[in-house]
């Protein structure tokens, strides 16, 4: 029962960009993706949700080939928020919300409630009846963690762990917190937290190695093409390692009003 | 205005009752002068209800000239405006029109050969296949030109949308080349004819077109509106359609397919009519909403109900002499499509 890599190899041209990467999300986990610009972080993203045809190794969603899942079959159980969404029509903030549920066919009442529900999970419960097309780059992309919160609302939330739990849901997030300003940030990855709390898996891409450290189960830091380190955040959040990634010396600290180290450069 | 989900039920009600308000008129008007109650008399008398307020003249022009014509005239404006919408949709470009694909092009290339050749062509040949000879062509170039397209737009096994998008950009004024030289190759009375076809008419509405012509575009204003769904989705972008369970090819392969069977029966039958396609989902946004629930349905009312209109304009205008019906719908569409788009900033 997990979102599986198993020596993943992509290759754009003659270079190789992702390097046989063996990676893992299980249910209740959450995941960062960190390293520098170009470490193959959104590729290897990319690669899991099935964007990119992989040169080599496999995807497995809950042991199954994840080419061997329908289209509508994955989409309950998977769901995949992008850097930046392009949408030039004039739709309301809740239709596009509600669009989340698009692999549960004809969208009912229901749909729109549990539309509303994750609108307000995300903090814009005000925003619904707001044409998209006037929302800030922040907001927009927001408005887009609630489409794919509503998407695996019902594996993710409306379970409450009474009796057998169904297969875990997963959300695999492209720099969610990118354009966030400082209270959207928390809002997003407390989100993205509670998700995995749930019992959802999340897999998602951060440049903030103190987010990471602080909201992150676990953490694989990425340099050219393949996961260099990976383990709980102190694990990994470690000077030489990071240096060796970033190619900067840093400093870590541990303050002692913060449970999770914050990391600058030297 | 953007409407919260699941409001004005209305709308398509609002708008059916226009579209048939309008054809009603239709009937009504036009050289051969047709008072309501004989309208209403000789429509009913067919299905049993006899009131007597219309002379067997009347009737016979009722049934047999006019009516088939508004019929045709809602089913080709039906068939244009859900084409419109489903290329709007596809190529998720507002600017997009169902001549994208190559159907309009490639149609009239086809027509355009046989209006220019067909004498030569076709000299030995029984009345019905001179007679079917145009509309065949016409349809043939219809679909041989999508297919050429998705064909040109093929990348690694799949459909690019935004090739197929220039790919048809490309065709198009190849097409219009094409028909460019067979103009000079034309005598006077062939490009006088090329020329017409070229601006569309519904002059050639009978029982027996409509009864060809009729199924392939009620069949895409059936089916096309279930695509709503899908198309919304794909308004997101097509790795996000994906991601929310949309097989993007195969809805590509439904919608290009709709498109080229309404477009080519349409253009087949009535020549080329501009602007519908392109103007009628705006106005379909503008009255509803944008989603496509509600674009499709209410993209077949205008677009029905506003050819209609413009049909009855273009053979009363300047009665007993016809209009160009193309000529038309460019006229009124082009100065309100600037009027949008100005209105959208």
């Amino acid at each position: 029962m997990s979102l599986v890599a198993r020596d993943l190899t992509v290759r754009r041209g003659a270079r190789t960009v992702l390097d046989g990467v063996d990676l893992a999300v299980g249910p209740g986990e959450f995941v960062a993706l960190i390293g520098p610009n170009g470490a193959g972080k959104s590729t290897l993203l990319a690669a899991i949700a099935g964007d990119l045809e992989p040169a080599g190794g496999q995807i497995l969603l809950d042991g199954r080939p994840l080419e061997d899942w329908s289209p509508r079959e994955r989409a309950r159980r998977r769901a995949v928020l992008p850097q930046a969404s392009t949408l030039d029509f004039p739709f309301s903030v809740l239709e596009v919300v509600a669009m989340g549920r698009t692999p549960y066919g004809r969208p009912g009442k229901a749909d729109a409630a549990i539309a509303r529900r994750a609108l307000a999970l995300v903090g814009l419960p005000a925003l619904a009846g707001r044409p998209y097309t006037r929302l800030s780059g922040g907001e927009r992309q927001r408005v887009h963690l609630a489409r794919v919160l509503t998407q695996l609302w019902d594996p993710a939330f409306d379970r409450r762990g009474e009796g057998p739990r169904g297969p875990a849901p997963y959300l695999m997030l492209d720099e969610p917190t990118a354009s966030q300003d400082l209270g959207a940030q928390k809002r997003v990855l407390e989100t993205a937290r509670r998700f995995a709390d749930v019992g959802g898996g999340v897999l998602c891409v951060l440049h903030a190695l103190d987010q990471a450290a602080r909201y992150a189960d676990r953490l694989c830091l990425m340099a050219g093409g393949r996961i260099t380190a990976s383990g709980p955040p102190a694990a990994v959040l470690t000077a030489d390692a990071l240096e060796d990634a970033f190619g900067v010396p840093v400093h870590i600290h541990h303050p002692p009003e913060l449970d999770h180290p914050l990391v600058t450069a030297r | 205005m953007p409407m919260p989900l699941g409001r004005r039920p209305s709308l398509m009600g609002v708008l059916a009752a226009l579209t048939i308000g309008a054809m009603l008129a239709a009937l009504a008007l036009g050289a051969y002068a047709l008072s309501p109650p004989a309208v209403i008399s000789a429509l009913l008398e067919p299905l049993g209800i006899g009131l007597g307020a219309h002379t067997p003249e009347q009737a016979f022009v009722l049934l047999h000239i006019r009516l088939p014509r508004v019929v045709l005239a809602a089913l080709v404006g039906g068939a244009l405006g859900i084409s419109g919408a489903l290329s709007q949709g596809l190529f998720r470009n507002p600017l997009a029109e169902p001549a994208l694909i190559g159907v309009a092009s490639g149609a009239a290339v086809g027509a355009a050969i046989v209006l220019v050749f067909g004498a030569t062509l076709l000299a030995g040949a029984p009345d019905i296949l001179r007679q079917a000879a145009l509309p065949l062509a016409a349809f043939t170039g219809g679909g041989l030109a999508t297919l050429l397209v998705r064909r040109l737009a093929r990348v690694e096994g799949r459909t690019a949308i935004d090739i197929m998008l220039l790919a048809g950009v490309a065709l198009n004024a190849l097409g219009f080349a094409a028909i460019g030289l067979l103009q000079v190759v034309a005598d006077d009375e062939q490009l006088r004819s090329l020329t017409f076809w070229m601006l569309g008419s519904l002059g050639g509405a009978t029982w027996s077109a409509l009864a060809v012509a009729a199924p392939p575009m009620l069949l895409v204003l059936l089916l096309g509106p279930l695509l709503a769904g899908p198309l919304d989705a794909l308004l997101l972008g097509e790795r996000e359609a994906g991601h929310m369970g949309i097989d993007v090819q195969r809805l590509e392969r439904r919608c290009v397919a709709l498109v080229a069977l309404a477009v080519g029966a349409a253009v087949a039958l009535c020549g080329v009519i501009g602007f519908v396609g392109l103007v009628v989902p705006h106005l379909a946004r503008k009255l509803g909403s944008v989603a496509h629930r509600s674009v499709l349905p209410a993209s077949i009312l205008i677009g029905a109900g506003l050819l209609v209109i413009a049909d009855t304009l273009a053979r009363t205008l300047t009665a007993p002499a016809e209009l160009p019906i193309g000529a038309i719908t460019s006229l009124a569409g082009a100065p309100f499509f600037l009027m949008l788009l100005r209105r959208r900033r």
